[in-house]
Order: C-alpha cells, then structure tokens, then sequence
C-alpha cells in the first residue's frame, strides 16, 4: 500500500526536449553507531543510479564501509535502482563492509520486496 | 518507425486505438519521458498503487530499449476495454529467447535482471514480439482493477 503521490509532474508539453535535465540525487550523511548513515533523496533510475555508485565508491573509499541508505525520501526506484544497491553492497563488501536499506516506504518499499531486495539488504541492527 | 529526427503526430490506428499518449524517446530522457507518461496515465484515471506500478513496468520497457533496444524508441498509450493498453518498441537486435524464457525472480545478489520481470509483475498482461530487427512489448493494466498483490 501506498499513500505517496508518484511523481507525476507533467513535462510541459507533448514532446521530449532533446536533452534531459535530471534533477539529481541529494545525499545527506550522518553518524550512526558502528556505520554511517546516507539519506538519499530524489528518484533512483538508470539516469540517476551512477551519482548513487559514485557516492558509495568515494564514502567506502573515504573508509566508510558500513552504510546505511536511508531510502525514505526517494520517491521512485526502479530496477536501475535496485542493481545500484546490489553493486553498493558489493562494493562495500569488497572493502569488509555492508551496505544495508533503511526507511523504505510505499512504492519503493514495494518494489524492493517484490524483487527480493528487502530480504537481502534490509538493516536489521543488531 | 521512422528515425529522421522529426516528432510527428501520431498515426492513428486503422482499429481507432487513438493513442493517450505517443512518444519517441532516446537515451538521457528516461526520467522526463516517465513523468509526462505518469501525467497521462493519471489523466486516464489509473490512480494509487497501479499507477504507481504501471509507471514502474513502463519505466523498465523504455530503459530497456535505451540500453539494450538501439538506444531509441517509441512509447504509446491507449485505452482499450477498460484496460489501458501500452507499447513500446525499439529497432534494437532484439531480446534472445533465453532471457524471454525466464520467469523465475532474479536472484537479489545478480545485480540485474529485473527490468523485464518487474515490468511483467507489475501488470496484468505482458506480450513481447522480438527478432533481429527490433522489439516490440505490449503491456496493460486494468482500469477498474483491485491492487495487485505483491507476489
């Protein structure tokens, strides 16, 4: 169940201007215990997953590789989505850490149990 | 399809499926092009969680065709007995039938796969015509339909 609108604002017109202007994702990050807590805001696609990888890379390179993504601000995640936290995850293991979602409400929570996501990659603290 | 650049009105069907919404679409504007679709398909009166999902399976069709389907495509959206009807194709090489002869869920540790498989859970009818030339695939959603529950 689901009670956040879609985003569904309208592009303005009947066609697609040439090029995309994609308002990226806004990442907030803050201590938590034992890993560090990343707030993402915006919509996770295939446009806007490379940011979300790119900030993993430089955090576990940064030595943060306990991650906590708090996905309640995102407002869509598809399967682009999906496979950005999978590959977060994996960076992060690469390094001896986690990468582990927190916060997942109406669509998104959906569509990351559907897909098996949750079950793999819900922070359960300990 | 035609790939000369230029947008032009839609061609309406000989069968009156006169489309709520018609596109062509390339790489980079994914997250536009889902925008104005959701505007359409809430014009069209598909509210809450089977909004929310149609987007979503409409979302991976057109991702699809931008990375594996020729980088373009075209997207169109019809209402056909109380079903909203939608197609997208691509000029791409096409989707080899081992992948089309999965169902199964994708493992959560393959990081990847799902486009196609969530497209399919998330409506309630899914065709896919396929060959070297291109990929066309056929979704709907009912209008007046229940939420769907998660499988």
């Amino acid at each position: 169940m689901t009670t956040d609108p879609a985003p569904r604002q309208a592009a303005g017109g009947p066609w697609i201007e040439e090029t995309e202007v994609v308002a990226p994702l806004v990442f907030t990050t803050a201590p938590a215990p034992d890993a560090l807590l990343l707030r993402v805001a915006g919509e996770l696609d295939m446009s806007t997953a490379p940011e979300f990888l790119a900030k993993v890379g430089d955090l576990v390179g940064g030595g943060a590789v306990r991650l906590v993504v708090d996905v309640s601000a995102l407002t869509f995640c598809d399967s682009a989505g999906l496979t950005a936290f999978v590959r977060g995850d994996r960076r992060c293991a690469e390094a001896g850490g986690w990468l582990r979602l927190a916060g997942a409400r109406g669509h998104v929570a959906r569509v990351i149990e559907i897909a098996g996501v949750a079950e793999a990659l819900t922070y359960r603290p300990s | 399809m035609t790939d000369d650049g230029h947008h032009r009105p839609p061609v309406v069907p000989a069968d009156d499926r006169r489309p709520l919404f018609a596109e062509r679409f390339a790489r980079g504007q994914v997250t536009e092009l889902r925008h104005a679709f959701a505007a359409s398909v809430a014009a069209a009166g598909l509210s809450d969680q089977r909004l929310e999902d149609f987007v979503l399976a409409v979302n991976e069709l057109i991702t699809n065709a931008v990375r594996h389907g020729g980088g373009h495509g075209e997207v169109r959206l019809w209402r056909a007995a109380g079903t909203l009807v939608c197609e997208v194709s691509d000029d791409g090489g096409g989707i080899a039938q081992e992948r089309l002869a999965l169902h199964e869920r994708p493992a959560p540790d393959t990081a990847g796969g799902w486009g196609l498989w969530l497209a399919e859970q998330l409506s309630d009818s899914m065709v896919v015509a396929t060959g070297p030339t291109g990929t066309t695939v056929r979704i709907s959603t009912a209008l007046d339909g229940a939420a769907r529950d998660e499988r």
